[in-house]
């Protein structure tokens, strides 16, 4: 009888572990965001600015891709009262470009102001913030528009139009090496403007 | 009817049978993409010898001594670097001209590898100093002695240079001397099915013997891949590509531990049509090339830089491509050196007209000058040194410890 009770309370803990994981995995996927919030955290040192959040909070339908920074409504005056004056700002024919440091030396978080408005915004994740694209795919599913991308061999460019989002990727990896905001528009429009200088061609040989 | 006793159905038995069979293929060896070992390969011990040494100033007494140390020498590994030179002790009696044998002595030093490699001794080891012996075409060994400031030289003939004639290359004798994996690929996601060929194998092991031992340390690499075609992340063949490092396969190496890290070589680095227009060099030039990714991804952790960005390496080349590398500031926005610039994302360079990438290539991005660069120090040094005296000297110091080349072999 004891041998009969000590199998059954087996039986029943097996159950319950297997209830449990299925449970576990049912939760996971109901919040795919989950792992990310938890690597992802938005950090904002004295000296870098970054933003994990892998899917962004996407208040009034429009990115917000570091913390208080939204394209499309945040005025370049705003830009340096949250994250103060820029390392430098660089002039361009569309705008002007300015540039804090990221977690990568020698790397920079663009924002591109254009009639004193924020538009286009970059940033650099640093392996020690790293994000999984795997996660990313979780949240927002097959892309809209795929390009390769100049950053480096291997690296293609993951667009979510509708979402204002996108990635710099290497998919083999799992890792996104920058994450960047736009004002969400539809395809068509994309490719007529940010997708029309990104490389239909794989730039790299070797 | 009784389930017990079934009639068996002769199409599900042979469909069992070729499934068996299908799973003992997949699991063998071969499907595994392992290139198979053969010949020769094996590191193997060298003898060298010389019995004509004076013994003082006799003119009818000699001395021998012999030289032992393994063919591969530093670059198969630490248990094949070290060479043991062995000679006579004696007492020479001036005024009879007489010679008397004392005993025997032995000098430990490192050979670095292959048939014109370089034994260094510690000095002072003796009266009479013995600092370096160079190996010559595998065949004799040249000795330098030295006494305050004079040198001479004297030459011990190697007994067995069978040992530096291996006429194939296997990819087992290129796993034993340099620890790396060769590999055929039967064709998957990153590339189509191809062999190596034993004239490819010995063109990689060109490669490797060439490399400094110390820099080959410094590199995450654990397999290198033939393969025919490059597939892309997006499906898609592109047959131009001449190879390839991947530093880590998220699927069966999630930490990125550096134990995925490959380069695959593709069918277009074995043709002439490169910089170089002959298809031997560029195959070497190409696993050069693919080196330097791997030398850039390596991280002193063991594990792999996944952004070549992050690598200190990386950053350092950036420092040292600077337009005014005196400037402190890592602003590109200067226009000093390279930048990413963003939007819409693309690599420039900004540099002094004197020391430019040297390849049309080069200029992709800072990794890809730096492995261009890399790969003309080596296999047209003059040619770097006229575009970019600045990357040569920082190749020189900073990547091969000093070592210079000349047409792809070390001077």
């Amino acid at each position: 009888m004891t041998t009969a009770n000590k199998n059954d309370q087996r039986t029943l803990l097996l159950i319950i572990g297997v209830a449990l994981i299925i449970l576990l995995s049912a939760c996971h996927l109901l919040s795919p965001g989950s792992k990310a919030d938890e690597d992802g955290s938005a950090r904002n040192d004295t000296n870098t600015v970054t933003n994990n959040e892998p899917g962004s909070s996407i208040p009034g339908g429009q990115a917000e891709c570091l913390p208080g920074i939204v394209v499309g409504k945040t005025t370049q005056t705003e830009v340096v009262s949250l994250l103060g004056e820029p390392e430098s700002t660089l002039d361009q024919s569309d705008g002007s470009v300015m540039l804090y440091p990221s977690a990568i030396k020698g790397q920079f978080v663009s924002i591109l102001i254009q009639n004193q408005i924020v538009t286009y915004v970059s940033v650099p994740i640093g392996e020690d913030d790293s994000i999984k694209w795997s996660i990313i795919m979780e949240q927002f599913g097959q892309p809209d528009f795929t390009a390769y991308s100049q950053y480096q061999q291997s690296a293609m460019t993951y667009v979510f139009t509708q979402q204002g989002l996108a990635f710099i990727v290497d998919e083999s990896m799992d890792v996104v090496f920058v994450k960047e905001c736009f004002v969400p528009m539809n395809l068509e429009d994309y490719l007529k403007t940010w997708g029309a200088s990104l490389p239909s061609e794989d730039p790299y040989n070797k | 009817m009784n389930p017990l006793y079934r009639k068996r159905n002769p199409s599900n038995c042979w469909y069992l049978l070729l499934s068996g069979l299908l799973i003992l293929i997949l699991l063998s060896p071969a499907a595994q993409g392992y290139a198979q070992a053969q010949g020769p390969g094996e590191p193997q011990q060298v003898t060298a010898f010389n019995d004509d040494l004076p013994c003082g100033f006799s003119e009818t007494e000699k001395l021998h001594s012999t030289l032992t140390f393994y063919n591969v020498g530093a670059a198969g590994g630490e248990t094949y670097s070290q060479a043991i030179y062995t000679d006579q002790t004696y007492t020479y009696d001036m005024m009879n001209d007489t010679c008397e044998i004392t005993g025997t002595r032995e000098i430990v030093g490192t050979f670095s590898g292959g048939p014109n490699g370089i034994i260094t001794f510690p000095t002072p080891n003796d009266f009479f100093n013995i600092s370096t012996c160079q190996v010559v075409e595998g065949k004799t060994i040249d000795c330098i002695k030295s006494y305050e400031d004079d040198t001479w030289h004297f030459i011990l003939t190697i007994q067995n240079p069978e040992v530096f004639q291996a006429t194939t290359v296997t990819a087992e004798y290129i796993y034993n001397t340099y620890g790396i994996r060769v590999e055929d690929s039967v064709g998957d996601s990153k590339g189509t099915a191809k062999s190596w060929t034993d004239h490819e194998l010995s063109l990689l092991n060109d490669v490797l013997k060439e490399i400094p031992s110390e820099f080959l340390k410094e590199i995450s690499l654990t397999r290198i891949i033939r393969s025919g075609a490059r597939i892309a992340p997006d499906g898609t063949t592109k047959p131009n590509t001449y190879g390839t490092y991947y530093p880590c396969d998220a699927q069966t190496d999630p930490d990125c531990s550096g134990a995925s890290t490959a380069i695959r070589v593709f069918d277009a680095a074995n043709s002439p049509n490169g910089y170089f227009h002959d298809a031997d060099k560029e195959f070497r030039s190409t696993i050069l090339h693919e080196i330097i990714h791997a030398y850039v991804r390596h991280n002193d952790n063991g594990a792999v830089y996944t952004n070549p960005l992050e690598s200190p390496r990386f950053q350092n080349w950036v420092d040292a491509t600077k337009k005014n590398p005196a400037e402190s500031d890592q602003l590109y926005v200067h226009q000093n050196g390279w930048g990413w610039y963003t939007p819409p994302g693309g690599w420039k360079y900004f540099g002094d007209p004197g020391n430019l990438p040297p390849t049309d290539y080069s200029l992709t991005n800072p990794e890809e000058d730096m492995a261009e660069s890399a790969m003309l120090y080596v296999y047209d040094p003059g040619g770097l040194r006229a575009k970019s005296p600045a990357r040569y000297n920082y190749i020189r110091d900073y990547l091969f410890g000093g070592a210079e080349y000349d047409n792809g072999k070390q001077k």
